[in-house]
Order: C-alpha cells, then sequence, then structure tokens
C-alpha cells in the first residue's frame, strides 16, 4: 500500500507532492452511477494547463492571495467566490495557487465530460485521499464508484479535517475550484455537488464568471470582484507587461521599432482594458513577431473585438484559404469534443487530400499556437482551443451589441460556420452509417471503435446537440432495429450499438445529453421527451439490478456476453453487496491480464458495502480468491469497518493479529458462546450472511422454483423480485446441467436478467396514461401492444372516460370488450378491472364486463373492486354477493362476502347473517359478522348491529363496538356512544369514541368528560402511546376542543426519549396539525423528525396544506436526504401542489425537473407508479396532446426493454 | 374496505400434510419438515421442529408481498427456551416469537427499524398447547393476545406494515434467512390475515 507522510509547513504540501505524482487520464461517467478508477485516473492532473498558462511569468495578484489570506484567517470555514469577466485571469491566478502552495484543486475546462460532475468529485476526492493518507476509502487505490457522489466527497472532506486536525491542527485544509459557471448544474443540488457544509478549518475557494451559480450553503460565504478596469487588476497587467517588455523576444521586437517599453505597456493597457487573455495573445503575436509593435495601433480594445479582428484578418489576408482551409480547421476545433491529433481534425473539416494533416499540423503549430493546447503526451499531438472564450465567440456565445456591425455580422457567420461544422461531423459519421431517414441501416455488425478510434459513436449525439438538429438527434435516440437474437422484437438501434461495443457508460451520457436538449427553453414536447428519457434511463437501471451476481460468470463462460460486457454491466449494479459479490465472482473469468485491475476493482467495491456485518461478509468472500500481492490491502479493507465488534471478526478472520487464518468462517464461530443469540449476536450474523444466497437458493428449490414463471406451485405472480431470483436460481443450476441444457439453462438465466420485469408496474401506468387520454381516437400503435393485459388496461382506460351513453361506436367498445375477453385467464380480468376502476374515478361503462368472467370467485373479486367507483354501486353488491355464493372454497367466499357486506341490502345482510352459523372457523364467522354489523350501522339501524354484537366475540368484537359507538354518536346518544368506549379495550380506539361523544354533550359535560379522558390517556399507556391516543382523539373533537389535546400530544412527545421512537410520534403529530389548519405548527414538529423517512413524509404532508413560500423551501430541503426514494416523494408533493396551484410561480416545470432528477438511481419501476403525477405535470407543460405522446414514449420504452 | 382492522385471510395453514394446501384459497403454500407428531387436542398432525434445522417456508405470493395491516394467529407448543425462538416470520416485515425467559413478543419492521410489543416475562408456558394472536392495524394498533387474553399491546402511527419479501418470504419456527431461532416444539395451525386489496391478476 502506499502511503504519503504529511510534514511541512505549507498547506497539505505533502498533498501536492503527492498529486504531483499522479498521471491524468479520461473518462465518461455519469453523475450518479459511476465505475471503479484507481486514484492516478480519477485525478484530473493540469500540468498541461499550467504549461499553457505559463506560469512561470506569473505577476502580480498580491492584493487578491491577501484576500485569500484574510478570509482564511476570519473564517471558521466557508467558500470564498472570486467574480470575474472572461480572460482576466482566473484559471491562472487559482493553477498558481495550486502550484505554489500545493492546495487541493480542480479545473472545470480539464473535466472530460462537462456533463459528468463525478468527474470533478472523483478528482478532488482522489487528492484528497491521496494527501491525507484516507485509504480506507481507495482501497487497494481504486475510487468505488461512489466517489462521484457529493455524500462521498464530503465523507472524505469529514476524515480529511480529522486527520489534518490530528497532524497539523493549525494548516486550514483548502480546495481550490477554477471555473463554476463551466460546469453544468444537476436539479436540486449545488454546482458539481459541493457540500453545503464544511468541516472546521476546510476552505473552498472558487472561481466564476458573473452570473447565477447555484450554491447553497450553511457556511460563509464572500465574493471578490476583479473588475478589469479596476487598479488593482490594471497595476498587475501593468507589471505583467513590463516584466514581458524586458524579455529577451519582445524588447528585440520594440527596439527594433523603435518603441519603447513604457510605450509599449501603456499602448496595451489601454487596448486591452485589463483583459489578461487579450494580453497574452498579443505579446506572443509580438514575440514571434506575427504582429509588429507598431501595429498595435489597430488593435481593437475588448477581448471579443480581438477575436473579432483576428479572425477578420486571417480571412483579409487569403480569401479562399480562409474559406476553404483555415476556416474549416478553426470550426472543426471549436466544435470538437475532446483533443484530436492534426489529422482527424482535418477529416472532420472536410479536408481530404495528401499532406492535408501536416498542413494542419503547421497551421497550428506555428501560426495559431497561443490560442491552443496541446497535449504532448500520446505518440501525436493532440490539439484543442486554449481558452473557453475563444469557444464560445467561435460558437456566438459573445454579447454582440458590444461589436461593430460588421463585426457582429463577422461573428454571426462564424457562429454560423461552427454550427455548420457540427452538422458536417455529425453527417460524415450519419452519411457513413446509412442515413438517419433509412434507420443507420450500416450499423448493424459495424466495429465502429474502428473508425476514427471511434469517436462517432462517443460524440454524435454531441454535434447533433450543438448543430441544433434536436429533432434529428430525438430521432437517432428512438430508432428501432428487429433484435438480431430474437427476431421476435425490436430493439433501441442507438442502445444495441452501444451494448455491441461494451460502452454502456457512453449511450447514458448521450441519454443525458438527449434529456438535456429536450429540457433546453423553446423545446417542443419537453416534458415528454424529458419523461422519455427518464424512462430510458431508469430502464437502464433495472436491466443493471435485475441480473444477479451469480449469473454474469455464467453468462462470461457461455459465451453470451464478453468479459468486458460482463463487467460494463456488473459496474452498473446499483446495490453495493450485489456490485462487490458480482466483481468477486467475475475474478476467475477475469483474463490473466485483467485479472490485477479487477481484483483491485473488488476490493474498492467492497470498500462502500453497508458497513457491519455486509462488508465483513463481502471481505471474507473476496479474501479468498485474492492474489497474494494484495492482500496487505485487506488491512485497510477491516479498517474501514466502523463498528468495533464486527472489525475485530474480520481481525480474527483474516488472522491479522498474529494468528493463522481462520479457514472455514463456521471455525470463527465455534469458540462463540452463545452463536445464536446473545451480545455477539451481530458477529455471528456473518456466517449467515455467507450463505444467504446458497440459502434462499435451496429454500426455493425445496418450492420447486423452475425456469418459466408459474413453475413453482406458489409462484404465480412476482414481478422483478421473483424474476431476479429465478435467474439466480437457473445460475446456479448452469454448473450442475447436462451440457445440453447448460447452454439452454444459461441462456434462459441471461433473458431473465436483461428484462425490467415490471410488467404489474406498467400495468398501472397504462391505466393512468389511459385515463388520461381522454375519449379521443386511441392511436394506432397503442391499440395493437403487443402485451394483451396492457392492451386490455389501456383500451378500458380510456373507454371509460367516454360519457354514458357512449358516443357512436368508433370502434374502441369493440376493441377494448375484445381485448378484455382476450385477457388469458379470468383472475387476470378481475384484475385489470381491479386497476382500471380507481384510475378512471368513473366506471359506470365499464359494470357489465365482470359478466364475462366465468369463475364465481374472480367475478365476485371484480365485482367489489368496481363496486365503489359505480354511481350506484348497489347492484355490484348483490351480484358481488351472488357470485360469493357459488365459490366453493368456504374460506374465500367468506372474504368475498366481507367485502361485498359494505353494499348489501337489509334482506340480504339478514340472510347472510343467518347463513354465517355456518362458517366453522370462528375467527371468519365474526370477521362477517362485524362486517354485517358495520353495514347496519352504516343503514342506521343501531338495534339490528347490537344484536349481531352479541354474537360476535375474541379481538374482532371492538372494531363493531367501535362502529355503533360512531353511530351513536352520530346519532346524538352520548350516553350510548360513552358507555360503549368504556367497552373498548384499545386506548386509541376509546378515545375516538369519546372524542366524538363530545360532540353530543353539553359543553360543561363534554369539557369535564374530556379532562377524564385526557387523564385516562396519560396514565394508563407509554408515551409513544399516548401520542397516538391523544391524535386519534383530535382527529375527530368538537374544534373547540382540539387545541387542548393537541397540546397534551405534544407534550406526551417532548418526554419520548427514544429518537425514533419521538420522530414516529411527531410524524403522527403533523397529521394531526395539518388536518387542524396548523401549518406552521406542523411544520415545527416535522422539522424536529430525526427519521429521514418519516421526516420526508412529514414533509410531503405539510407541502399539501402550506403556503407558496413553505412549498418552495421544504421541496428545496429535500436535498438534504440521502435516500432518492425519500427525496422524490417531498418533491413529488411539491410538484402536486404545483399543479394545484400553490407553488407561487415558481413553476410547474422546475419541480417537475426535480421529480424526475430523482429517479436516475432507481428502477423502472419506481418510476412508473409516479405516471399519474407526472402525466398531469406533462399536460400543464406540454398541452393535450402529452399523454398520448407519452403512451407512445411508453410503448417504445417497453418494447425495447421489456 | 377502508376499516383497518377488516382482514383477508390469506393463508392459512394446517400440518397434516409435509407440503400444506393453503385453506384460504390465495395459493401461500408451505413446504415443511417431514416429522409429525400429535396435534392440538388430538388433531391429526402438527409439524415438528427440532431446533436447528427444521422450518416451514412459504414462497413470497403477491398477497403475502403486498403491503397493509396484519394479523397472525399460530396455535404452537413450545418445548424449549435457551434462545429466540421464532414461531412465524415475515423477511423484512414482522416476526411473532418467544424469547429465552418465555417472553411472548411481536414486531415490525418498518423506517428500517423493529418496533415490537412484548408480554411479561415467563408468560409462554413449555410443554403446553397455546394459541398467538399478532395484530399491527395500519391505524398504529399493534397487540398480542395468548389464548385470548390480550398480554401485550402498543400503539405507533407506523403506516400500514410492509409485505413479505424476496427471497426468504415467511418462515415458520426459524429466522428467514439462516438456521437460526429454530423453534423447538410443535405447530399444527397457521393463519395469516392482511387488509382487504383487490385482485392482481397475472400481470
Amino acid at each position: 500500500m502506499s502511503s504519503v507522510t504529511a510534514s511541512g509547513e505549507r498547506s497539505i504540501a505533502v498533498g501536492g507532492d503527492a498529486i504531483n505524482s499522479l498521471l491524468v487520464t479520461g473518462d465518461n461517467n455519469t453523475f450518479f452511477v459511476g465505475r471503479y478508477e484507481r486514484l492516478v485516473d480519477a485525478y484530473l492532473s493540469p500540468h498541461s494547463l499550467y504549461r499553457e498558462l505559463a506560469l512561470d511569468r506569473f505577476t502580480g495578484r498580491e492584493w487578491l492571495v491577501a484576500l485569500v489570506d484574510e478570509f482564511i484567517a476570519a473564517n471558521d470555514n466557508g467558500y470564498l467566490i472570486i467574480e470575474a469577466e472572461a480572460g482576466l485571469g482566473k484559471s491562472t491566478f487559482v493553477a498558481w495557487l495550486a502550484r505554489e502552495r500545493g492546495y487541493v484543486h480542480h479545473f472545470v475546462r480539464l473535466m472530460p465530460d462537462p456533463l459528468d460532475n463525478s468527474s470533478a468529485l472523483k478528482n478532488l476526492n482522489s487528492q484528497l485521499i491521496r494527501a491525507w493518507d484516507l485509504h480506507t476509502h481507495a482501497v487497494g487505490g481504486v475510487l468505488p464508484p461512489t466517489a462521484g457522489r457529493p455524500e462521498f466527497l464530503a465523507e472524505v472532506l469529514a476524515d480529511a479535517a480529522r486527520r489534518r486536525d490530528a497532524l497539523r491542527p493549525d494548516e486550514p485544509l483548502v480546495i481550490l475550484v477554477d471555473g463554476l459557471n463551466e460546469a453544468v448544474v444537476t436539479a436540486g443540488r449545488n454546482v458539481l455537488g459541493l457540500p453545503s457544509v464544511l468541516p472546521a478549518g476546510v476552505y473552498v475557494v472558487a472561481t466564476q464568471r458573473p452570473v447565477y451559480v447555484p450554491l447553497q450553503v450553511d457556511v460563509a460565504r464572500v465574493f471578490v470582484r476583479i473588475d478589469a478596469g479596476g487598479s488593482s487588476n490594471m497595476e498587475d497587467a501593468g507589471e505583467y507587461l513590463d516584466r514581458m517588455a524586458r524579455s529577451p523576444e519582445v524588447a528585440a521586437r520594440l527596439a527594433a521599432a523603435g518603441m519603447s517599453p513604457e510605450a509599449f505597456v501603456e499602448a496595451l493597457l489601454r487596448k486591452s482594458g485589463g483583459v489578461w487573455i487579450y494580453l497574452h495573445y498579443v505579446v506572443w503575436e509580438i514575440a514571434h513577431g506575427a504582429r509588429t509593435p507598431d501595429e498595435m495601433v489597430n488593435l481593437p480594445p475588448g477581448l471579443w473585438q480581438y477575436y473579432s479582428r483576428f479572425w477578420f484578418e486571417r480571412r483579409a489576408r487569403d480569401q479562399r484559404r480562409w474559406a476553404e482551409f483555415e476556416l474549416p480547421v478553426l470550426t472543426a476545433l471549436a466544435a470538437a469534443a475532446e483533443p484530436l491529433p492534426a489529422d482527424l481534425l482535418a477529416r472532420l473539416a472536410g479536408l481530404d487530400y495528401a499532406g492535408v494533416g501536416d498542413e494542419v499540423a503547421a497551421l497550428l503549430d506555428e501560426e495559431w499556437r497561443p490560442f491552443l493546447e496541446v497535449d504532448e503526451s500520446g505518440e501525436e499531438f493532440r490539439y484543442q482551443l486554449f481558452h473557453d472564450s475563444l469557444r464560445e465567440f467561435l460558437h456566438g456565445q459573445v454579447d454582440t451589441a458590444r461589436l461593430a456591425s460588421a463585426e457582429r455580422s463577422f461573428c454571426l457567420r462564424l457562429a454560423a460556420a461552427t454550427r455548420a461544422a457540427h452538422a458536417r461531423i455529425a453527417d460524415r459519421y450519419l452519411g457513413a452509417w446509412g442515413g438517419l431517414a433509412d434507420g443507420l441501416p450500416g450499423l448493424a455488425g459495424r466495429d465502429l471503435r474502428d473508425e476514427d478510434g471511434g469517436y462517432g459513436l462517443r460524440h454524435l449525439v454531441e454535434h447533433l446537440d450543438h448543430a441544433g438538429r434536436a429533432d434529428d438527434l430525438h430521432t437517432l435516440m428512438a430508432l428501432s432495429a428487429p433484435d438480431g437474437t430474437s427476431g421476435t422484437r425490436q430493439v433501441n438501434l442507438w442502445f444495441d450499438t452501444h451494448r455491441r461495443h461494451a460502452e454502456p457508460a457512453a449511450y447514458r451520457s448521450d441519454v443525458r445529453i438527449a434529456w438535456r436538449a429536450a429540457q433546453r427553453a423553446g423545446a417542443t414536447m419537453r416534458a415528454v421527451r424529458s419523461l422519455r428519457y427518464a424512462l430510458i434511463w431508469c430502464s437502464l437501471n433495472s436491466r443493471s439490478a435485475n441480473t444477479p451476481p451469480n449469473l454474469w460468470p455464467v453468462l462470461v463462460r457461455s459465451g453470451q456476453v464478453s468479459y468486458q460486457e460482463a463487467l460494463a454491466g456488473v459496474r452498473q449494479i446499483p446495490a453495493a453487496e450485489d456490485r462487490a459479490e458480482a466483481l468477486t465472482r467475475l475474478l476467475d473469468s477475469a483474463p490473466p491480464d485483467a485479472r490485477r485491475r479487477l481484483e483491485e476493482e473488488a476490493l474498492a467495491s467492497v470498500r462502500v458495502v453497508p458497513d457491519r456485518y455486509w462488508r465483513v461478509g463481502e471481505l471474507w468472500r473476496l479474501s479468498q480468491v485474492l492474489s497474494e500481492e494484495l492482500r496487505g490491502e485487506l488491512v485497510t479493507l477491516v479498517d474501514s469497518i466502523g463498528t468495533a465488534d464486527f472489525r475485530g471478526m474480520a481481525r480474527e478472520l483474516l488472522g491479522l493479529d498474529g494468528e493463522a487464518p481462520i479457514e472455514r468462517v463456521a471455525d470463527a464461530f465455534a469458540v462463540l458462546p452463545d452463536a445464536a443469540d446473545s451480545s455477539s449476536d451481530a458477529t455471528a450474523l456473518a456466517e449467515a450472511y455467507l450463505d444467504r444466497r446458497g440459502f434462499a437458493t435451496r429454500q426455493l428449490h425445496r418450492a420447486e422454483f423452475g425456469a418459466a414463471p408459474g413453475a413453482g406451485r406458489a409462484l404465480a405472480v412476482g414481478g422483478a423480485a421473483e424474476q431476479y431470483w429465478r435467474a439466480h436460481v437457473l445460475a446456479d443450476a448452469v454448473d450442475a446441467a447436462s451440457d445440453g441444457d447448460r447452454t439452454r439453462l444459461a441462456v434462459e438465466a441471461g433473458r431473465l436478467g436483461e428484462e425490467a420485469n415490471d410488467a404489474g408496474e406498467q400495468a398501472g401506468a397504462w391505466a393512468a396514461l389511459g385515463a388520461r387520454l381522454g375519449a379521443t381516437a386511441v392511436p394506432p400503435e397503442l391499440s395493437t401492444l403487443r402485451h394483451p393485459v396492457h392492451r386490455a388496461v389501456l383500451l378500458l382506460a380510456v373507454l371509460a372516460q367516454r360519457s354514458s351513453p357512449p358516443v357512436p361506436d368508433d370502434g374502441l367498445a369493440t376493441d377494448a370488450r375484445a381485448a378484455f375477453a382476450e385477457l388469458p385467464d379470468d383472475e387476470c380480468r378481475a384484475g385489470v378491472l381491479a386497476l382500471v376502476a380507481p384510475a378512471v374515478g368513473n366506471a359506470d361503462l365499464l359494470r357489465d364486463l365482470p359478466d364475462v368472467i366465468g369463475d364465481p370467485r374472480w367475478r365476485a373479486e371484480a365485482l367489489v373492486a368496481l363496486a365503489p367507483q359505480l354511481t350506484d354501486p348497489g347492484p355490484a353488491g348483490v351480484a358481488a354477493h351472488r357470485a360469493a355464493g357459488q365459490v366453493i372454497e368456504a374460506e374465500v367466499q367468506v372474504g368475498l362476502l366481507v367485502r361485498a357486506a359494505e353494499y348489501l341490502p337489509v334482506p340480504l345482510l339478514r340472510s347472510t347473517l343467518a347463513d354465517s352459523g355456518a362458517v366453522t372457523d370462528e375467527d371468519l364467522r365474526w370477521s362477517l359478522r362485524v362486517a354485517l354489523g358495520r353495514r347496519w350501522c352504516e343503514l342506521g339501524d343501531r338495534a339490528a348491529a347490537t344484536a349481531v354484537l352479541s354474537e360476535v366475540g375474541g379481538s374482532w368484537r371492538p372494531h363493531l363496538v367501535l362502529a355503533l359507538a360512531t353511530a351513536a354518536a352520530r346519532d346524538g346518544d352520548a350516553a350510548t356512544a360513552l358507555r360503549l368506549a368504556d367497552d373498548l379495550p384499545h386506548p386509541p380506539m376509546r378515545a375516538q369514541a369519546q372524542a366524538l361523544a363530545l360532540r353530543a354533550l353539553e359543553p360543561r359535560a363534554a369539557a369535564a368528560q374530556l379532562a377524564s379522558d385526557l387523564g385516562g390517556a396519560a396514565s394508563t399507556i407509554d408515551f409513544p402511546s399516548a401520542v397516538t391516543t391523544l391524535a386519534r382523539s383530535a382527529a375527530v373533537a368538537p374544534e373547540e376542543y382540539r387545541e387542548q389535546l393537541i397540546e397534551a400530544a405534544r407534550v406526551a412527545t417532548a418526554r419520548i426519549d427514544d429518537q425514533f421512537q419521538q420522530s414516529v410520534a411527531r410524524r403522527t403529530l403533523v397529521d394531526v396539525l395539518v388536518g387542524a389548519g396548523e401549518v406552521g405548527a406542523a411544520r415545527e414538529v416535522a422539522d424536529g423528525i430525526v427519521t429521514e423517512a418519516l421526516q420526508a413524509e412529514a414533509y410531503a404532508r405539510v407541502i399539501g396544506a402550506a403556503d407558496a413560500e413553505t412549498v418552495r423551501e421544504l421541496a428545496d430541503r429535500a436535498a438534504q436526504f440521502g435516500e432518492p426514494a425519500v427525496r422524490s416523494g417531498v418533491r413529488e408533493a411539491a410538484l402536486v401542489a404545483a399543479l394545484a396551484g400553490l407553488d407561487g410561480g415558481r413553476g410547474v416545470i422546475g419541480f417537475f425537473d426535480a421529480v424526475l432528477a430523482e429517479y436516475v438511481t432507481r428502477p423502472r419501476a419506481a418510476l412508473l407508479p409516479a405516471m399519474p403525477q407526472l402525466s398531469d405535470a406533462a399536460s400543464a407543460i406540454d398541452g393535450p396532446e402529452a399523454p398520448a405522446a407519452l403512451a407512445l414514449a411508453l410503448a417504445d420504452i417497453v418494447e425495447w426493454w421489456p | 374496505m377502508t376499516d383497518p382492522h377488516a382482514f383477508e385471510l390469506v393463508l392459512h395453514h394446517r400440518y397434516e400434510n409435509p407440503q400444506p394446501h393453503d385453506l384460504s384459497g390465495h395459493g401461500s403454500l408451505g413446504y415443511a419438515p417431514a416429522a409429525r407428531a400429535e396435534g392440538r387436542d388430538g388433531r391429526p398432525g402438527a409439524a415438528v421442529f427440532d431446533g436447528a434445522g427444521d422450518r416451514v417456508f412459504v414462497p413470497p405470493t403477491p398477497a403475502l408481498t403486498r403491503p397493509g395491516g396484519l394479523r397472525v394467529d399460530v396455535s404452537v407448543r413450545v418445548e424449549e427456551f435457551g434462545h429466540r425462538r421464532t414461531l412465524v416470520e415475515g423477511y423484512l416485515s414482522f416476526a411473532v416469537f418467544v424469547e429465552r425467559d418465555g417472553t411472548l413478543a411481536g414486531s415490525l419492521y418498518r423506517y428500517q427499524e423493529w418496533t415490537g410489543v412484548a408480554s411479561r416475562p415467563g408468560l409462554v408456558p413449555l410443554d403446553r398447547w397455546i394459541t398467538v394472536t399478532f395484530v399491527a392495524a395500519s391505524d398504529g394498533t399493534m397487540f398480542l393476545i395468548m389464548d385470548g387474553e390480550t398480554v401485550a399491546s402498543a400503539y405507533r402511527e407506523l403506516g400500514p406494515p410492509a409485505g413479505v419479501e424476496w427471497p426468504f418470504g415467511l418462515s415458520v419456527g426459524a429466522w428467514p434467512d439462516a438456521d437460526r431461532r429454530v423453534l423447538k416444539g410443535r405447530v399444527d395451525e397457521l393463519k395469516v390475515w392482511r387488509a382487504f386489496a383487490g385482485p392482481r391478476g397475472s400481470m
């Protein structure tokens, strides 16, 4: 293990030394779903930038350095933001500071993919880990995928600060970030995922242009502005020019021109207006003789004018060469998405003749050198533009108001040419692959890595985006092609191409670009397209999550995927323990030259497995197969285990305390006094962990869990979890299978792993979309959905929107009924009706469909599901009662009668009560009688219900007592209500009945009763139960008594010691307060909840009743929750509030985007249930066509990723 | 059905045979140990648990995996304490068990915490048939009954109890995910009830 010892006076000077030894490579990750990287690979070295910035000529800025030092001295921690326009030397200052002081640093311009914030976080993390020797965060020198997440940086920063406190407590820990405004912002997060809170003694010094950059912090934040014309900056610039004027190259030119250094400085200072990049260019020109000092008089004032003039003069010098050679090269440079060699630049510029590469290289090396950054590290030089301001100029991103009309015109033409360059590059690949209009037939079977080093595969989407060809971009992303394997369905062509090239991360990057293009201002069908890409993204998540760890080596061995493809897939597995296990299991399939790297990845993956026995288990699993030379890294892993007893167990397992390693896990537990259940229980759990998959497999085998759904007798419906385990069991069976079966099993397991397995959630989404399509004609693509359930759900949901009697039949009713009849069985038909009925609200047009269902059980199920949605549920209840009577299984019959009871008329109640005596099971009999009694209560016949009560016993009786008490209170019969309340064994029930009775009492009697009730509640049960009891009472009590009850609940809540239990009580209290209209108080109570999920629920409840400001504030606070599922609950509540007009002007779009962003780490099965509110939001944003467009998108996506 | 205390019987086992049918009609089949012995009141058969490796495994079914109010009735004869003994547990959902000191307990898994109720120590007798009922309604009412008498109760609004999870499903007489906390004794009947929900069909 490498180690860096901290010493010396400079702030993390050792870190600087360590950092300087690192190498630089690229990466292409997502923000959230990252891959493993070595520390050296994650570090974005600025060395070439240092060279280009000519730091040895750095001059001035003492005043700025003093400001930085003063900020650090004056604050415990915080952000210092240096603001300045383009070209004022922000990057140079940061680079100089980083080099001089060895501060941790990040330059946004060096990020290989500007959309990929994870590379920034990994870059910072890699430096902090190396500088402060925090190697438990990067076991084996490899960063885990989570290193690209903001939470990881916060954790590393905290550990770095602790280590600093231990080693050099007086030193500030400073992080430099250059170019905040260049980073792409993720909705709801700080720019680059920078933390809102910093440990003591930790500072971020960042630069940005004077534009809005989202950075919400809870620490000190100070802005410093560099004004180009300000005296400090001008003095610095003058000092720099004075130094340059005395350099040998410039001094000679000035002497030859007879110009004094002072005149040179004065003239150039005036022309540049203090813009440093301007000085950089002109000084280079003078020094290299490209411009004479005399010609400086012709220089324009300002950077944009300089660029305009420079390139205008290039054109004027030789218009033909400009048009045919220089302009194409310049715009190709502007468009290029990565540093490129000269010959590829020539090809992308559309230049194709012998020697053109050399000609381009000569132009770049000799005439345009000051505008370029050259990477000389590889076999060939690679070029890119040096300063962002030039790229922006060439893309027309300038304030043209500052330009003369001729300059403006020229600038616009350059921008058009750059856009054309993007289009030309895109067309180069689209053409080579057979044309977009024809569906890119040339992609089939082609190895794109051989074409321009795979540049087209990596950057086509980006060029389409910059070319402004959003339609082509979305068309590309939506191309279908026949599946070459099955031939029975369509695949997404662009995804399939990336899959073949083992580039899943690159495909994700393209989805992200397309998603952002969809969100751009003015984009058509903005919300629909955003949701389309969110669905694609989540479909990819589902694929990653659904392939169990033991299947990957099977897929490799059976030749279904290559090792590289498997590795790419494993890296996308969202659950850390599954990912770690999969990497370990893949080791046996790794080629010899890749094994060491995979072992390092596996080590890193174990580090992020949840602490305690999960991590110990994966550590042990890996230790069995780890190479000897990496075993030392296991020590680091053990140190990362937070709990002492687990750490001790791991040390014992690995023999780290001097004894020989234990060979078998069971041996480790043999000495435990009571492995089954004792204080060392946590330790013993690890043994079970190691065998838990095998244990599950054995249990499932006992249940005859087989290959085909339904093959196990008990397993009719399962969804993703069932399919996951089915794949797991199949994969386990492969090795033991005969040769003939082995391949078949592997293929079947692979297929299961590739599917999203969310048919149930899809059905729900189809119901929601169908209910929103209105009574319009269903697009033909939808009426022929492949999945019969989805087709029936959609058509029925649309049909139910129609008015009654139906509009003239356009075939929909016929189609819908036919689809319903074609469903595979009666259970499925009942299920479809149960799904559709609540979604459509008014199900009257569906009321005769249960007649199609032959099996009385499922007909009764369908009827009781439909009944509450019908205008008159009575007939459905009677029909359900009749159908239930035909059910043979007595226990099923009772369950159906219980549900039908709430719709039955009196005669059927009587006959059912009479028949109930034949039910032999006491619990079933009582449960049925309670349902009948409750129905009598609803009908106002308390006498009949009381008679039923005498025939009910056990724990079922209180429910009927409560119903009777409620009915008595409703009738104004307080005495009976209170008498019945006394018979209730559970305080919340009793309190509810008593509170209802208060309504029927005289005020004085009510007050006395309340005092008595309160005393009872407080004295007989624990505080958490008292809160529940008081809350139940407050929810129904007359308004004049409510406050007293709420106050009592508050007092009880405050007396709960256990934090979780108090959070539960607070959550209860929030409901009551919101119900009482005390939203502000509810908010305060919610703020005190410590369990995130409970707090999020409480916030969502508050949002539903809050004012605009609170809605916004709580929606923003969702960012503090660690779990996306928890965050999305709050954000969706805010979206619903926005749709209801409660957003206070922020608009639906912001909340919509924020909600979608919360699904980027989750499977599609999580996103689909949100379709109702997301579809409503899409309609609000895109108009009434949105549901149909969404339905078409969903149809595509479930075809591509079933 | 909006009544939080209205339950649907979704599993009903009598352990006369090694693979008990689900009398509730919900397909929650059990895979039980082979050994049988006399059941309660001379009934023909009860599943015997050896305290080491026996269990009844019930794979997850739609009726079990859906969230919602829960009621469990189990007829059991405990023959040894020694450590915690599981009566019935739904993986990542609920547990009903007997502690080493004869305490009867039931708990729910919500918000990544177990919250439960427990009787006084010494309540559960050895070598005598008892009926245990554990109820956790979605309104926060949670109580334990032994032989018709309420022996513990608590009231916490934890929301609807979670559904039973894959892959370990429902386990009778043992911890779901390992041969631990295994019951030594007999079980002759088990009923699991959940809040009513409509049919899902074969989606």
